[in-house]
C-alpha cells in the first residue's frame, strides 16, 4: 500500500479545500446551460403550436385530424425523450476521451441540436396529409433524440467540473440558476423579434408575417444561434476534473429498488399521480394569445407565476422547519388546488375579456407559490427515503434512487405531453386559423372557457391526485428521527474504526 | 483554452462552429422566410388575394393583400377603426357617463344569445345584399351601409344606443366568416364527448355547382358512438394559378403612377371633410385625417406587374380569371386595389 487510509483522508480534505475552478469558468458553465436551456426551454409550446397553427395552413387539412396527430406526436416523442434519457445516459457513462465524458456530447452535439432544431420550423410543402404526419413524427422525434444529447449531459456536467464539493455546489446552483432563466429566454426572442419585424416591415406585414409562422421561424433561429454561441463559450473555457461516476446505474436496478421501497415508491407516485398538472404550460401560450391579444405575451402571464415559485421555494423551507416532509407536501398541495379553483371562478366571474387581466396576473402569482413544493419538497424525501434504505440494508444508493424517480418524472412528462394538446386542440373544440394572413382564428366563448379549465381547474385535479401517495407515505416523524440517529451512531462507529485502522497502520509504517 | 495543444484545439473548433452555423442558420431562417412570405414576390401576393376571395368570398381579409394595407404605422384593422368605425363608437356621452346597455348584455343568459344570433343574422343577410349590390371592391360604400345598418339593428333588438370595436368587429367577421361556410359547406362537428353532433354537415353553394360526387370517410354518431362512416358528398377543389405577369416598362409605369395618382388622391383628401360630418374633433380627428392620407404611396411606388390569375377546378376546368396590377413599394408587394374588379371571383353570385 503506497499510501495509507489515514493519509489518503488527508489528501481528500485537502481537495476539499482547494479550489480548483475559475472563476471565469463558473460563468462559462452557467452560460452552457442558459445556452442549451435557451433553446429547449422555447421549443416544446411553440413548435406545438407550429404544428397545428402554421405548418400546413391552407393545405386543405381536417382540423380535427391534424389536432389528434400533433397530439400524437407530442405524447410519441414525449416516450422517445424517456428512453433517449436512458440510453444516452448509458453511453456517456461509457464515453471516454482526453476531454472527458460530458463535454463532447455537449460541444459536438450541439451541431445537430441547432440543425434539427430549425428544421423543426421548415415543414415541407405537401398536400399529403400521410406525408405531412410522417415529417413531424420523424422530425420531432429526431429533434427529441438530439436535444436529450445535449441537455441530458450539460445537466450532469455539475458533478464533473472540480472535486471540491462546496467549490462544486456554488458553481452548480448558479448555474442552475442560469439555466431556468435560459428556460424563460425564449419568451423574451418572442418579444423582440416581432418588434424588430414590425419596424422593417410595418405593422400590417408584420401580421401578415405571422399568419405565416414567420415569426416563430426567425425566433428559432435566434434561439439555435444564441443556443451555439453560448455552448461554444462553455465547450472552450471549461475542463472536467473528476470522474463522472463510478456507480453503475442500470434501470432494471433503479426499478426495482423503487418498487422494493415503499416510500420511494410513494414519492415516485406523486409524479405520475399528478402529471397532468403541467397541462397549464400549453395553454398559456393560446391564453396569451387570447386573454393579452400576443403570443409574445406568455412571458407576461408567467412571470407573476415565476415570482410565486420564487417566493413558493422560500416559504417551502419555512414550511419544513415547522412540520414534516408529508405535512408540507399536503399543505402546499391543498393551497394549489385552492388558488387554481379561485383563479377559475373568478375567471368566469369576469368572462373572458380585458377586465381579467390584472385579477389573472395577481391570481397568477399565488398560484405559483405552490410549485416551490414540487420542486423542494420530494427531493427532501427522497434524501430521507435513501436514509431508510442505508438503515435497512447498510448500502446508499442515491444514483439507483434517483435514477428510478427520474424515470417516474419522465414518464408523467411523456404523458403531460399527449395529454395538454389533446384537451388544447381536440377537447376545447379549438378553431384552427385558415386564413395565410390570420394566424390565430377567433375562438368561441365555450372553447375560451375550456381553456381557462386546462390552466386552472384540470391542474387542480392533478394538484390533488399527487398529494394521494403521499398518504401512505410515513418516513416522519418518530421513524425519521430513529433512523437519523441510528445512522449517525454508525456513521460514528465507522469513522472510529477507521481512525483506528489508519492509526495501526501509521505505527506499523 | 485548448484541451491538448498538439491535437484538438477546442477554442479554434468553437470559434468555427460559432460562425458556420451562425451563416447557416441565417440562410436556412432567409430561405424560409422568403419561401413562405407572400409579400416578397407579385406572383405570390397576387396568388394569395385571388385564393383569399374566391375559396371563401372573403374580401375583407384580402385587402390584407392590398395597398389598402401598405401604411407601415398602420394595421388593416386599425385603419378600419380610425376610418370608418370611429364614428360608430358610442360608449361614453360628453360628460363621460357610460351609454347603458340592455339589462341582459354580459349575462351569458338565452336572452342574449337570442339578441346576439337576431342580429346577427339580419346583418348577415345584409351583408350578402351588399355583396352583391355593392361589392367588396367599394369598400368605401359596403362598410359605410353595413355599419350604418348595424346601429339600426342593434338599437331595434337590444333596445340601447351602446357601440363599441368589439361588437362592429365581432359581428361583421362572424358575418363575413358565415358567408364563407355557406360557399363553401361545413364539416360535421361532433363534441368531444364522442357522442354528440355539435353541428350537423351543410352542403355549401360551391359544392352545390362545382362538386362532383364522391365516397369520403367522416365522422359520424351510429348507435351512440363516434365512428368513422362513407358516406357521398359533393367534392370540388379550387386552384390558382398566376398564368401572366408582365413588369410594366418604364413609360407605362409612369403612366401608372400617374393613374394611381388621380384615383387615390381624392380618397386620401376625404379624411379632413368626414371627420367634419361627424363632428370628430382632436386625436379622433387627427387620426382619420392620417389614416386616409396615408392612402397615398403614388412617390413609394417602383415597379408595376400586370398579373393574370387564373382559378381552376380539380379536372383542369377554368371557372374564374382574375387581371390585376401587382404594385411594388421598396421590395414589397401588394395587389393594387383601386382599379380592380373581383366580381368575376364571387362564383355564386
Amino acid at each position: 500500500m503506497a499510501k495509507s487510509k489515514a493519509a489518503k483522508s488527508a489528501d481528500t480534505g485537502a481537495t476539499a479545500v482547494k479550489k480548483y475552478m475559475k472563476s471565469s469558468e463558473i460563468v462559462t458553465f452557467g452560460v452552457g446551460l442558459f445556452g442549451v436551456a435557451l433553446l429547449s426551454g422555447w421549443m416544446p409550446d411553440y413548435t406545438m403550436t407550429f404544428f397545428a397553427d402554421f405548418a400546413f395552413k391552407g393545405r386543405g387539412f381536417d382540423s380535427s385530424q391534424l389536432a389528434m396527430i400533433v397530439s400524437t406526436v407530442f405524447g410519441v416523442a414525449g416516450f422517445v425523450g424517456a428512453v433517449c434519457e436512458l440510453v444516452i445516459g448509458i453511453l456517456v457513462d461509457r464515453t471516454r476521451t482526453k476531454m472527458g465524458k460530458v463535454k463532447p456530447w455537449v460541444g459536438f452535439g450541439a451541431i445537430p441540436f441547432a440543425l434539427v432544431a430549425m428544421l423543426v420550423f421548415m415543414p415541407p410543402k405537401t398536400n399529403s396529409f400521410t406525408a405531412a404526419t410522417v415529417w413531424m413524427f420523424v422530425i420531432y422525434s429526431l429533434y427529441v433524440a438530439v436535444s436529450c444529447a445535449v441537455e441530458s449531459p450539460a445537466n450532469c456536467f455539475g458533478a464533473l467540473c472540480s472535486p471540491n464539493p462546496s467549490e462544486r455546489s456554488s458553481a452548480i446552483s448558479i448555474a442552475s440558476f442560469l439555466r431556468s432563466v435560459g428556460q424563460s429566454g425564449g419568451q423574451v426572442v418572442i418579444i423582440v423579434v416581432p418588434l424588430i419585424m414590425k419596424l422593417l416591415m410595418g405593422q400590417q406585414q408584420y401580421k401578415n408575417a405571422e399568419g405565416q409562422g414567420i415569426d416563430l421561424i426567425i425566433s428559432t433561429a435566434v434561439c439555435a444561434l444564441g443556443m451555439i454561441i453560448f455552448v461554444m463559450i462553455f465547450f472552450a473555457n471549461n475542463k472536467e476534473r473528476v470522474p463522472y461516476t463510478t456507480e453503475k446505474v442500470s434501470l432494471v436496478e433503479s426499478v426495482k429498488l423503487v418498487f422494493t421501497n415503499k416510500n420511494l415508491l410513494m414519492v415516485s407516485l406523486t409524479k405520475l399521480f399528478g402529471f397532468g398538472r403541467g397541462v397549464y404550460g400549453t395553454v398559456s401560450l393560446y391564453i396569451a394569445v387570447y386573454l393579452l391579444g400576443s403570443k409574445g405575451l406568455k412571458l407576461a402571464l408567467m412571470l407573476p407565476m415565476g415570482i410565486g415559485t420564487a417566493v413558493g421555494t422560500l416559504l417551502v423551507n419555512f414550511a419544513l422547519k415547522k412540520f414534516s416532509t408529508k405535512k408540507t407536501f399536503i399543505l402546499f398541495c391543498v393551497y394549489g388546488a385552492s388558488t387554481l379553483t379561485i383563479l377559475y371562478f373568478v375567471s368566469r366571474g369576469i368572462g373572458f375579456n380585458s377586465s381579467l387581466i390584472i385579477p389573472f396576473l395577481i391570481l397568477n402569482f399565488f398560484c405559483g407559490i405552490q410549485h416551490g413544493n414540487t420542486n423542494v419538497t420530494p427531493n427532501i424525501m427522497i434524501a430521507d427515503c435513501i436514509d431508510e434504505m442505508e438503515y435497512k440494508t447498510g448500502k446508499r444508493q442515491e444514483g439507483l434512487a434517483y435514477a428510478g424517480y427520474g424515470l417516474f418524472s419522465k414518464i408523467a412528462s411523456a404523458l403531460t405531453k399527449w395529454l395538454a394538446p389533446v384537451l388544447v386542440y381536440t377537447w376545447s373544440n379549438y378553431q384552427f386559423s385558415t386564413s395565410a394572413n390570420i394566424a390565430y382564428a377567433t375562438q368561441t366563448d365555450s372553447t375560451l372557457n375550456r381553456f381557462l379549465a386546462i390552466y386552472t381547474i384540470i391542474p387542480a385535479v392533478f394538484v390533488v391526485l399527487q398529494f394521494v401517495p403521499v398518504l401512505f407515505y410515513d418516513m416522519v416523524g418518530d421513524k425519521k428521527k430513529m433512523i437519523t440517529e441510528a445512522l449517525l451512531e454508525r456513521r460514528a462507529a465507522a469513522a472510529e474504526a477507521d481512525g483506528e485502522e489508519a492509526a495501526e497502520a501509521a505505527a506499523a509504517e | 483554452m485548448s484541451e491538448n495543444k498538439k491535437g484538438f484545439r477546442a477554442g479554434l473548433y468553437a470559434v468555427t462552429v460559432g460562425i458556420v452555423l451562425a451563416v447557416v442558420l441565417a440562410a436556412m431562417a432567409f430561405y424560409q422566410f422568403v419561401t413562405t412570405y407572400t409579400a416578397y414576390s407579385p406572383e405570390k401576393v397576387a396568388q394569395s388575394f385571388v385564393d383569399t376571395v374566391v375559396q371563401k368570398g372573403d374580401g375583407y381579409n384580402a385587402y390584407k393583400n392590398t395597398l389598402l394595407s401598405q401604411n407601415k404605422k398602420l394595421k388593416y384593422g386599425d385603419f378600419l377603426r380610425r376610418a370608418y368605425l370611429i364614428v360608430y363608437v358610442n360608449e361614453k356621452d360628453e360628460n363621460g357617463n357610460e351609454i347603458p346597455q340592455a339589462s341582459f348584455v354580459g349575462t351569458g343568459s338565452s336572452e342574449e344569445q337570442a339578441a346576439i344570433d337576431k342580429v346577427y343574422n339580419t346583418m348577415y343577410d345584409y351583408l350578402v345584399e351588399l355583396i352583391d349590390t355593392v361589392g367588396f371592391d367599394n369598400y368605401d360604400e359596403l362598410l359605410t351601409k353595413y355599419f350604418d345598418k348595424l346601429v339600426e339593428v342593434r338599437r331595434e333588438v337590444y333596445g340601447d344606443d351602446f357601440m363599441n370595436y368589439d361588437y362592429m368587429f365581432g359581428a361583421f367577421e362572424a358575418n363575413v366568416a358565415a358567408y364563407g361556410d355557406y360557399l363553401t359547406g361545413t364539416e360535421r362537428k361532433i363534441a368531444s364527448d364522442n357522442k354528440t353532433v355539435l353541428q350537423q354537415a351543410t352542403e355549401g353553394k360551391y359544392q352545390e355547382l362545382f362538386g362532383k360526387e364522391q365516397q369520403v370517410e367522416a365522422e359520424d354518431i351510429v348507435d351512440g358512438k363516434k365512428q368513422t362512416v362513407t358516406e357521398t358528398k359533393k367534392v370540388y377543389h379550387f386552384t390558382t394559378e398566376v398564368v401572366k405577369n408582365e413588369p410594366l416598362n418604364e413609360a407605362d409605369l409612369k403612366q401608372y403612377i400617374e393613374g394611381f395618382k388621380q384615383r387615390i388622391a381624392p380618397v386620401a383628401a376625404s379624411g379632413e371633410a368626414k371627420a367634419e360630418k361627424f363632428s370628430l374633433s382632436g386625436e379622433d380627428k387627427e387620426n382619420m385625417i392620417n389614416a386616409f392620407k396615408g392612402l397615398d404611396c403614388s412617390d413609394s411606388i417602383t415597379a408595376v406587374n400586370k398579373l393574370t390569375v387564373s382559378v381552376k377546378l380539380d379536372d383542369g376546368t377554368e371557372v374564374a380569371t382574375q387581371e390585376l396590377y401587382a404594385v411594388s413599394l421598396g421590395n414589397v408587394w401588394y395587389v393594387d386595389n383601386t382599379n380592380i374588379d373581383t366580381s368575376a371571383l364571387y362564383l355564386a353570385k
